[in-house]
């Protein structure tokens, strides 16, 4: 849309989806109660392993069963012929056995359940599943993922040798000339710790089995049931057409709720077992053991080459991805959302990327999370960049200059393949220093550097894509086209002339119902509280969107809000052609009116044609009875090449983050002073709503960048099992966040909106780990770990001092 | 084993029959019809499950309900008109301080509960308000938004302007 | 046999919960059930403990109607009195503490959150015997005295003798704390808690609460305590002796701390390495003391 004088969108409309939360009246997962005429619920409780690596050699359930008010108590064994199917995992090339929902044989992780209770009440389930007795023999626990390849480790899963998922490489370009002609290549290793999405509400599911009508009703708090419900309903063996899932209010999930499903599952196969709704809601320490949770363990060994004016010719990684004990069904797609960004903001030609995925014996990490691998690769684009300003002497601003993609060079196809839509890097740089003053931020560091204090001032101009396609899943699978990742809407319009839009996914906080609100106004030119946006809560009833998740919903619904009101308007008029006998050349839509553009005397509301549409279809030909449309779109690009070039990710915000920290040397300690950011993700459709989103994933970022990892013991037991033992950022570690915005549009969609959610937590490692690096300048100490946490830092420093 | 305990609840009087063992949090969920307070950590870290005993924030999941006997209890769902309350929701609302909800209620009582103590004496800090908070765990809106709506209703409810110092 | 730390849903356990109407009646509960029964303050350490499987008791010993006669803060000539049911609340908001007792009014108002220091006891903080509890680490810098009470009597455990190792007090069968005795320290002192905490709400890393006199800019009287660095909080006696008399400077403090290296035996654990908690030590006493000092 090239007008820009919009009444709603951008504008700091007020989110009407938190206000029930304000009272208390969200309907999450352990609020829900099945329909009462229902047969009673039952309540699950795991026995879940204490040992990371171990065979089960027996399980005794009599005590437990004896226990009054327990149901059933069954081991991984006894559900075996429930599954319908194998559990999907996405990596056909591995001869694991059939992963099941709960431990048979042998337990590869701590946390793993071992077998299930079900009782009447959860306190009952839970103490009689302290009755179990299970008897273990211990196997030697695989920790690191480098020990985890050697020969001689033990294998977790037989057949799988060195313990690797899936290996891969990816050559684009010519990396071999490009290191020849190199004058510099900078080398190093870099590791980035596992962490996890820690939404505040846990996954939890209830599950109905009908045994009359062979459906399945299933609510959850999933981040996309449309996908994980046909997923669900293969294992359990009831046909998709019959699987009800239904969206809760979720409680956050960044992804921790999308790749998951094994609340449903579970709860879906005691279901079929026992004929009763049955719920399991897990605690923290199962979300963060007991199943799929957490991201992105790995280790990078990367060489850059470049000339000595800065120009990066190449970029070569070899990446060891811990995946813990088993793959998923998003495994191994880490390790190609990437590709989407491989190259960052630069104009980088020659890439070289090996993948080597690996089994350990701790919690699987093929849940996605919020930025699932853009993180992590961002974070070493940039500590290149800054390496190689140090090696040639070049400034850190400079050289990013200097290699940036330019204005003019959009649409930019990367050796990847992905092609970034639009951006102004340059000109966000620009304003990004001017808005930090960050003259005088070097200014300040030096004088308190006299002082002793050391201040660090980071710098990081980092792309963030957006809009998810699952093609990504199709790497391992090359015989599967996979390249279809749409959005859908309803738009009704009812006989007073007020449009119902009804959505097709899942949220978990994003407030779609107020910028899909937004947009439809404005798209209208109709008051907004003539629009009500309505979630369509069963996956059956709904159509084809792939929920949120890779930061897709607001710039899809940009584009199908504007295909919808557009065929809209197109009815509209063809209507208004019959009824006011004009033809349709000289008709248009403008501001709720159809009207002749060559006599200003004939014109219809949309209010008076909604009334005829809806009780006078009479005077309008058959084909256009009812004012409705539903428009199924597909994310503008999606393919892989036979060169293996991934298009999926059209949209590409662009944020340049500059962090000021203060680095105490006596303790190792790290504080966030001031955040400045610089954002551009297209145009904002509520800058209220966007700022929030901005500020949460950066805070995802701070976290992963000097707060907190998930942490085991050399036994594989895990430590990380409550929020205090992972770190978790709370208020008082936040800094000031200033953001402010710049808009360059996608031309791929109606407004220009671009997806944003991510865009924190894949720009603030780098930026963070930048701004620590800056602060420990006088020591030439370098950050090459994250997260920062004060030991590492300390132990860097004096390796540094000796 | 069951004992019964009576307690205040939102103002009225209740009785219920409870084992030593359950939680006050749980009781509230299963038996008296309360849903703002939630089970999100459960070892006293995170804040959603607070509930106010006897005009103190506690956290529910951490009290057996069997100590609540006489005590006055007070939840998110009793404080329909309160003025701090109704103050804070407000600006929660026009800031933006909610995205998934789920801590909402914990941080809303949180809040409350630092305004009431600072009502009579209006110096407050935004280190002050980010301390207080720090009990309260929260994913999605990285807090900041939260703060500034404190901040805004510390100023309507006062006149007076929240301090934000933060000099280096 | 399970991973039992993931479960903090439910409490797994089952137990009789008794209402003692008075101190007697508790002391007798004690005496019955020895080890089978567990005193219920604030609860904010014994329910964590039972939802994960590290307690597990047969009784439960509410404490909730000694509240009155147990929560107090008085102030005498020579020392200030605390009940033992005194929440962390109560002494962050008292004045008293504020003014005399800096050290303690500091480590209190930043323990947990406010919800936890509403409602978690003094005695209760005390007689978990966390290495790294933060109260504890300013009552050792004050030389405080714990009065324990029993059926047969009482008696006064200077708190450098209460902690045995972690988890581990000098309490007997059938003892209760119920007064802790802070003796004021000399007139003109100042004091000074410091911790790190990786975030808000995390036990410390390391912590530390000294107390420094200055006499004409030499050091006439120094306490240095810290937290997380040993089986239980240490005082530094042999820094402190190296530091008595002379003056604070940046120059004495450095010596010190190779002196303090040897009085602190920290381990690796998910909070840091030992390695680090040394140097960090040494980094975080020298600041506090570089505080009261002026320097």
């Amino acid at each position: 849309m090239s007008e820009r004088k919009f009444r709603y969108v951008g504008k700091p409309i007020k989110a009407l989806d938190q206000l029930k939360f304000l009272y208390g009246r969200g309907l999450f997962i352990d609020d829900f109660k099945p329909p009462s005429t229902l047969p009673p619920m039952l309540h699950v409780a795991l026995v879940t392993s204490p040992y990371a690596h171990a065979r089960i050699k027996s399980i005794n359930t009599s005590e437990a069963k004896k226990t009054p008010g327990v149901f059933a108590v069954l081991t991984g064994e006894e559900l075996v012929p429930y599954h319908k199917a194998p559990l999907p995992i996405n990596t056909p090339q591995v001869p694991t056995p059939h992963q099941y929902i709960i431990a048979v044989g042998k337990v590869r992780h701590y946390g793993e359940p071992v077998a299930v209770v079900l009782a009447e009440d959860l306190k009952t389930a839970k103490i009689a599943a302290g009755k179990v007795k299970v008897e273990y023999e211990p196997l030697r626990a695989v920790i690191d993922p480098e020990e985890a390849i050697k020969d001689g480790t033990p294998l977790l899963h037989d057949g799988v040798k060195n313990n690797i998922a899936y290996r891969d490489t990816f050559i684009y370009g010519d990396v071999d000339k490009a290191f020849a002609e190199a004058d510099v290549v900078y080398r190093d290793r870099f590791y980035y710790h596992r962490s996890t999405s820690n939404p505040v509400e846990p996954l939890g599911a209830v599950s109905y089995y009908d045994k009359l009508t062979g459906e399945m009703h299933c609510w959850s708090n999933w981040q996309n049931p449309r996908y994980l419900a046909g997923l669900a309903a293969a294992v359990l063996g009831v046909p998709p057409a019959r699987y009800h899932a239904y969206r809760l209010d979720s409680g956050g999930s960044f992804g921790a709720k999308y790749a998951v499903m094994y609340t449903a599952i579970l709860t879906g196969m005691l279901s079929i077992l026992t004929g009763r709704p049955v719920k399991y809601f897990e605690t923290r320490g199962e979300y963060l053991a007991s199943w799929h949770s957490g991201g992105e363990e790995r280790i990078y060994y990367v060489e850059a080459a470049a000339k000595k004016d800065g120009t990066i010719l190449a970029l070569k990684e070899k990446i060891i991805s811990d995946y813990g004990a088993y793959m998923g069904v998003y495994s191994p797609g880490q390790e190609f959302n990437p590709f989407a960004q491989w190259t960052g903001a630069y104009k980088i030609r020659n890439v070289y990327i090996e993948v080597c995925c690996v089994f350990t014996n701790k919690t699987p990490t093929s849940s996605a999370q919020r930025g699932f691998g853009a993180p992590q690769q961002a974070f070493i684009v940039e500590r290149v960049v800054d390496g190689l300003a140090e090696m040639l002497g070049i400034d850190r601003v400079e050289i990013r200059r200097r290699n940036f993609i330019q204005p003019h060079e959009f649409p930019y196809v990367l050796p990847t393949g992905n092609i970034y839509d639009s951006g102004d890097y340059p000109t966000v740089l620009d304003e990004a220093l001017k808005f930090s003053k960050f003259d005088e931020l070097k200014k300040m560091q030096e004088e308190m550097r006299k002082k002793g204090r050391h201040i660090g001032i980071g710098l990081a101009a980092v792309p963030h894509r957006s809009s998810y396609n699952i093609i990504e899943m199709a790497v391992p699978n090359p015989t599967v086209e996979l390249n279809v990742s749409p959005a859908a809407i309803s738009l009704r319009v009812n006989d007073v002339g007020q449009v119902v839009a009804v959505c097709y996914f899942a949220q978990s906080g994003q407030s779609h119902r107020t910028d899909v609100a937004q947009m439809v106004a404005d798209s209208l030119r109709i008051d907004i509280n003539d629009v009500n946006v309505v979630i369509e809560d069963d996956v059956l009833c709904s159509s084809y969107d792939a929920e949120p998740g890779g930061s897709r919903q607001t710039p899809m619904m940009d584009l199908l809000v504007g295909e919808a009101t557009k065929r809209l308007k197109e009815k509209l008029i063809r209507m208004a052609s019959v009824i006011l006998g004009w033809d349709i050349e000289h008709l248009v839509y403008e501001d709720g009116w159809v009207k002749a553009t060559n006599n200003p005397e004939k014109k219809i509301s949309l209010k008076e044609l909604a009334f005829i549409a809806n009780w006078q279809k009479f005077k309008i030909p058959m084909e256009d009875v009812g004012l409705e449309v539903h428009v199924v779109l597909n994310s503008p690009s999606s393919r892989v090449d036979p060169q293996r070039r991934f298009y999926f990710y059209p949209f590409m915000g662009f944020t340049v983050d500059i962090p000021v920290v203060e680095v105490d040397i006596e303790t190792g300690t790290v504080k966030l002073l001031k955040y400045y950011q610089v954002h551009d993700s297209g145009t904002i459709i509520n800058p209220l709503v966007a700022r929030g989103q901005i500020i949460g994933g950066l805070v995802h970022g701070m976290n992963d960048a000097y707060l907190g990892e998930i942490m085991y013991d050399k036994d594989g037991k895990m430590l990380s099992t409550n929020f205090g033992t992972c770190f978790f950022p709370t208020s008082k570690e936040i800094p000031e966040f200033i953001i402010e915005f710049h808009e360059t549009p996608s031309p791929l969609n109606t407004f220009g909106a671009k997806g944003l959610g991510e865009s924190g937590r894949i720009s603030a490692p780098a930026a963070i780990a930048s701004a620590i690096e800056d602060a420990l300048k006088p020591f030439g100490v370098k950050i090459k770990e994250v997260p920062v946490t004060p030991d590492r830092l300390i132990k860097e420093l004096l390796e540094k001092k000796r | 084993m069951k004992k019964p305990v009576e307690f205040i609840l939102n103002g009225r009087r209740v009785r219920v029959e409870v084992e030593p063992n359950e939680l006050l949090l749980d009781v509230l969920r299963e038996k008296l019809g309360i849903y703002s307070p939630k089970y999100a950590c459960g070892d006293g870290e995170c804040g959603a499950c607070v509930v106010f005993m006897d005009g103190k924030a506690v956290l529910s999941c951490l009290l057996l309900a069997v100590e609540v006997e006489g005590r006055e209890i007070t939840t998110l769902e009793g404080l329909d008109g309160d003025n701090v309350l109704e103050k804070l929701r407000e600006k929660f609302s026009e800031n933006h301080a909610v995205q998934c909800g789920y801590c909402t209620p914990g941080f809303l009582l949180a809040s409350r509960e630092l305004l009431l103590r600072k009502l009579k004496n209006p110096v407050l800090t935004r280190s002050e308000i980010k301390d207080h908070l720090k009990g309260n765990l929260c994913r999605c809106t990285g807090y900041l938004q939260i703060v500034e709506a404190v901040e805004m209703a510390f100023k309507d409810l006062t006149g007076k302007e929240v301090v934000r110092e933060e000099k280096v | 046999m399970l991973a039992q730390d993931l479960e903090t849903r439910v409490i797994p356990v089952e137990f009789e919960y008794l209402e003692p109407k008075n101190l007697p009646e508790v002391l007798s509960i004690l005496n019955k059930y020895g080890d089978q029964a567990k005193l219920l303050a604030g609860g904010t350490d014994l329910i964590v403990g039972l939802k994960k499987g590290f307690t597990s008791c047969k009784y439960i010993v509410s404490l909730k109607n000694l509240t009155k006669e147990l929560s107090y803060i008085t102030s005498e000539s020579d020392k200030i009195r605390i009940g033992a049911l005194t929440t962390l609340r109560e002494i962050e908001d008292s004045q008293l503490v504020k003014d005399k007792l800096q050290a303690l009014h500091e480590a209190t108002k930043d323990m947990g959150s406010p919800m936890i220091r509403n409602i978690a006891t003094i005695g209760g903080n005390i007689c978990n015997a966390s290495p790294a509890a933060d109260g504890a680490t300013a009552l050792l810098a004050f030389d405080a005295v714990l009065k324990v009470v029993s059926s047969t009597g009482e008696r006064l455990v200077p708190i450098d003798k209460f902690f045995l190792g972690p988890g581990k007090t000098a309490l007997k069968p059938g003892e209760i704390l119920t007064e802790i005795q802070v003796p004021l320290p000399p007139e003109g002192s100042k004091s000074k808690f410091l911790s790190i905490k990786r975030t808000g709400i995390s036990v410390s890393s390391v912590c530390t609460a000294v107390a420094v006199k200055l006499k004409a800019s030499k050091i006439d009287y120094i306490s240095i305590s810290l937290g997380a660095v040993a089986p239980t909080p240490v005082r530094a006696r042999k820094t402190e002796q190296y530091l008595k008399a002379r003056e604070l400077s940046v120059t004495a403090l450095d010596e010190a701390m190779a002196i303090l290296e040897g009085e602190i035996s920290p381990i690796t654990d998910i909070r840091g390495t030992a390695e680090w908690r040394t140097y960090a030590s040494k980094g975080l006493v020298k600041k506090a003391l570089r505080i009261i000092g002026g320097v």
